[in-house]
């Protein structure tokens, strides 16, 4: 078999059977479906860019706002109890050390 | 195709932008060539009516970014044709079909004094079927569509020296095979 498939036909087609085919209510019709489909593609583009823009906004916002505070001074506060407990802590609530004196000298194990 | 024609036709395009209804004109003018164009290539008449649809389809979804570039307008429709059945064949894989009407072969071989019988024209198809598929192309586009190697430049996408050369060889091969006295631009 050759490179091509060569057929040879006795006439030309006719330009009424030619015209069968001819539809252009069906072109425009499918025209507009498209612009339809694209329209809607395009929103919805839109609406994600948009979207994800408001996220990176937000996201920047919650990290801002977490570096502020994790700025902010705390103080150390060494508090002693009557019992003779102690605890240490920082302003911002993270215990340190929280001990009983009367623990210290053999148990360990409350030490936070 | 006279300037005026030109003009009208980038008058018809320019409405068409803004209202896809004036471009019925242009599809009425030429769908009959374009289905033609695309049946000498496909040989299947459900074929060639869905590829030419697809054919007016494209052309009316891109008319905005159409721009003059030296050629009619109808050269730009049988660009969009030709990609469309080139598409057909690659997604298919199949061997690319000419069919080719007996009266314009009958035609071209009585403007080249060749005679006119069944042995001729079997060694004809036998050396069509052993052309390169672009050569073929450049020879549908300027016996079988009247088109001038600027045209078929454009629709091919090739150059305007590339589109002579390719029918130059073509020829000169049918040359050698028939003793024809047709030149690659059509004259004895």
């Amino acid at each position: 078999m050759g490179r091509n498939e060569i057929r040879l036909r006795r006439n030309r087609m006719s330009s009424g059977r030619i015209a069968q085919h001819r539809n252009y209510g069906d072109i425009m019709a499918r025209h507009e479906r498209d612009q339809k489909i694209r329209r809607i593609a395009r929103i919805f583009t839109y609406f994600i860019i948009i979207l994800v823009i408001i996220l990176i906004f937000y996201a920047v916002r919650v990290w801002e706002r977490r570096q502020s505070t994790s700025k902010q001074p705390t103080a150390f506060v060494e508090k002693t109890y009557d019992d003779g407990g102690s605890q240490s802590f920082y302003s911002d609530g993270i215990i340190v050390i929280a001990a009983y004196k009367s623990s210290l000298s053999s148990d360990t194990s409350d030490i936070r | 195709m006279s300037e005026a024609e030109i003009l009208h036709e980038y008058s018809i395009l320019d409405r068409s932008k803004k209202d896809p209804k004036a471009f019925g004109e242009l599809y009425e003018k030429y769908f009959d060539r374009i289905f033609s164009f695309i049946y000498r290539q496909t040989d299947d008449e459900d074929l060639t009516a869905d590829l030419c649809s697809q054919t007016f389809l494209t052309a009316l979804k891109n008319v905005e970014r159409y721009e003059f570039r030296g050629v009619p307008f109808s050269a730009w429709l049988y660009k969009i044709a030709s990609n469309e059945v080139n598409k057909h064949y690659r997604k298919k894989k199949r061997t690319q079909i000419f069919s080719i009407e007996e009266t314009r072969v009958r035609e071209l071989m009585d403007q080249a004094n060749e005679g006119y019988d069944e042995e001729v024209i079997q060694r004809l198809m036998d050396y069509l079927k052993e052309l390169p598929t672009d050569m073929l192309h450049v020879l549908q586009l300027r016996f079988f569509e009247d088109k001038d190697f600027k045209e078929i430049a454009f629709i091919l996408d090739i150059t305007e020296s590339g589109a002579k050369m390719r029918a130059y060889r073509a020829l000169d091969r049918l040359r050698k095979n028939f003793k024809l006295r047709i030149k690659y631009d059509g004259k004895e």
